[in-house]
């Protein structure tokens, strides 16, 4: 009995719906969680407006783009996700046990894992664009995608950024099933991908070896990338390569996440009774 | 045969902590290893609609059976087919045929309300709509769940909460069910209706039940076969009167109040040796093996004193259980 597409797809969005409806529960923690972003991205507002009275570029970042630069790379930052991150769910799972139901159920994991990332994830785009659009009202020098193309092609963009960023922390996820508590991991997973994503610092304002070890790892495609493109930094061409490579990443680093999974699975101890 | 393992065997590696500040320190550089061999050797077959007891102490190795007939484990040897199938290898087709309940763990969606999780699941296995109502409609009944089936699962007591699990757990008709220490803290009430519940599925819907428990009248009452494992081996696998009569030998007792003082209690000539006898005062407790009869131990007794409150007991089950867990 082979299943249809419908059906797969309807027990995936089982799982999408399932933590949509939990997010609602928590609607205090989303608010929260807005609230500490709004403070944080204001006081990066105010250090980049410091640096910005002393000179009028940097790296061929003027004023408003560096703010442009700025906002969008944080609201995609907030798309992503960085705090309802998909590692936690794991960690948990494991720590207490509950993993048992979820190899028990007919599904694929790292799969599930996905839809029910979405679910926050509706949040989180909810959140970024309510961001935005806020940003936008006090600070004239916010400009929108240089283009409708690169509109939509800043969308798509993301879409795969996004499933980059997901691998990274499925995958420092699963290291739990070695690791029991991966606290530790999950800091030094955000700050390395905060800062090699080019969340904190347009990657082109960095020593040049820098920029080429960053070229290398695939950090960038997940925050950078997309940015550069919103900004029209990146013709049609080049964003059109740029996503092309982000897919490449994107399939890697989704293929790596399964296949650690398998090998997870293959060495799990449940914990307790 | 709906389950088939054969010389199913898991080991652990443990790492050991050093003791101390410095022990800490240094198994951070170098742990100790420790392998525990948690179940060795464990052939189990059970056939379509059977429902086995799987009993044995704490750590006995029941838990990490169960979980690695289920396919969350894999074995360290041995073979498991599930109908047919290896549950490691086919993880995804398994799980169409297999439910669990496991009592220290929840399957529901901690924040979303007992039918939400229903309807997730409905969606998750693929249940026929017609088929899904008619299951939830029984269940929701006989369990009766429906006077807190819209209250989100954290705010259920631990009775609510498990009748929820055990219905979720059989939604999708699986053919196996894993029940692992389903009743435990539960009250007598829940018990009872959680129990009357399992006989009913299995006979009704002839679903192959694996059960763990350490409520021993769980296993008496639903148990046709037990299946013993201590220290990761099987002990025993057969029929309670089977365990009992290879176990219960010295566990049979008559005990009695006596209406006057008697020094010395004697019994017949033959009975010797087959006998202990157990006294406070007038409280007196008679064991005996199985050569000895107890209605002709009456008979002597009555004969010679006066009694009263006799209270007569075949082999208790806790008592064999123990026995059979000591041996």
């Amino acid at each position: 009995m082979r299943e249809t597409g419908i059906q797969t797809i309807r027990k995936y969005y089982a799982f999408f719906s399932a933590n949509l409806q939990e997010a609602m529960v928590y609607r205090f923690a989303f608010f929260n969680n807005f609230l500490a972003e709004l403070i944080k991205v204001c006081v990066m507002l105010a250090v980049w407006m410091a640096v910005y009275r002393q000179r009028s570029t940097i790296a061929g970042f003027d004023y408003p783009m560096m703010i442009t630069y700025l906002l969008v790379s944080q609201a995609v930052n907030n798309i992503y996700g960085f705090r309802n991150d998909a590692e936690r769910p794991i960690s948990n799972k494991i720590r207490k046990g509950t993993i048992v139901f979820d190899l028990l159920r007919p599904v694929k994991f790292v799969n599930a894992r996905l839809a029910e990332n979405l679910g926050q994830t509706v949040f989180q785009v909810l959140f970024a664009v309510l961001m935005m659009t806020g940003f936008h009202i006090f600070l004239p020098e916010l400009s929108g995608p240089s283009s409708g193309l690169h509109g939509i092609l800043f969308v798509f963009s993301v879409s795969a950024g996004f499933l980059i960023m997901f691998s990274v922390s499925i995958m420092s996820g699963l290291l739990s099933f070695w690791l029991m508590n991966n606290w530790g991991l999950r800091n030094a997973k955000a700050a390395i991908v905060n800062f090699f994503s080019g969340a904190l610092v347009p990657i082109v304002m960095l020593p040049e070896w820098m920029q080429k070890v960053m070229n290398i790892l695939p950090f960038k495609n997940i925050v950078y990338v997309p940015t550069m493109i919103y900004m029209g930094q990146y013709g049609i061409r080049e964003s059109l390569l740029s996503i092309g490579i982000q897919i490449f990443w994107a399939a890697a680093m989704w293929l790596m996440a399964k296949g650690l999974f398998r090998l997870a699975i293959r060495r799990v101890s449940v914990n307790g009774g | 045969m709906v389950i088939e393992a054969s010389g199913l065997a898991k080991d652990y590696v443990i790492h050991l902590k050093g003791k101390g500040l410095m022990g800490m320190a240094k198994s951070l550089l170098r742990s100790e290893k420790k392998v525990v061999h948690a179940v060795q050797d464990v052939n189990l077959n059970m056939e379509e609609g059977e429902l086995v007891g799987y009993i044995g102490p704490n750590g006995a190795g029941k838990s990490t059976t169960i979980k690695m007939l289920s396919g969350i484990l894999t074995p360290t040897k041995g073979s498991v087919r599930v109908c047919g199938i290896d549950p490691q290898k086919k993880r995804i087709q398994n799980a169409m045929n297999v439910g669990a309940v496991f009592g220290q763990k929840t399957q529901l969606w901690w924040d979303l309300p007992v039918r939400e999780t229903f309807d997730l699941l409905r969606r998750m296995y693929n249940i026929p709509m017609e088929r899904y109502k008619r299951n939830v409609d029984e269940f929701m009944d006989y369990l009766d769940i429906g006077a807190f089936a819209e209250q989100p699962v954290r705010q259920l007591s631990l009775g609510q909460r498990m009748r929820a699990e055990i219905a979720a757990s059989l939604l999708h008709d699986p053919k196996v069910l894993f029940l692992d220490e389903p009743t435990i803290g539960l009250d007598v009430n829940v018990k009872v209706s959680m129990r009357e519940f399992v006989k009913k599925i299995n006979k009704e819907r002839n679903v192959t039940i694996l059960l763990t428990t350490h409520d021993l009248q769980d296993i008496e009452e639903l148990a046709k076969r037990i299946v013993v494992i201590n220290h990761g081996q099987v002990g025993f696998d057969g029929s309670m009167e089977e365990l009992a009569s290879k176990y219960a030998d010295g566990k049979r007792s008559v005990s009695f109040t006596l209406q006057q003082d008697v020094p010395e209690i004697t019994l017949p000539e033959k009975m010797a040796g087959h006998y202990t006898i157990e006294r406070e005062g007038r409280q007196v407790k008679i064991r005996h093996d199985g050569h000895v009869n107890a209605s002709d131990l009456i008979v002597a007794l009555i004969q010679k004193y006066r009694l009263k409150d006799i209270d007569i007991r075949g082999p208790q089950i806790e008592d064999v259980v123990m026995e059979v867990y000591r041996s």
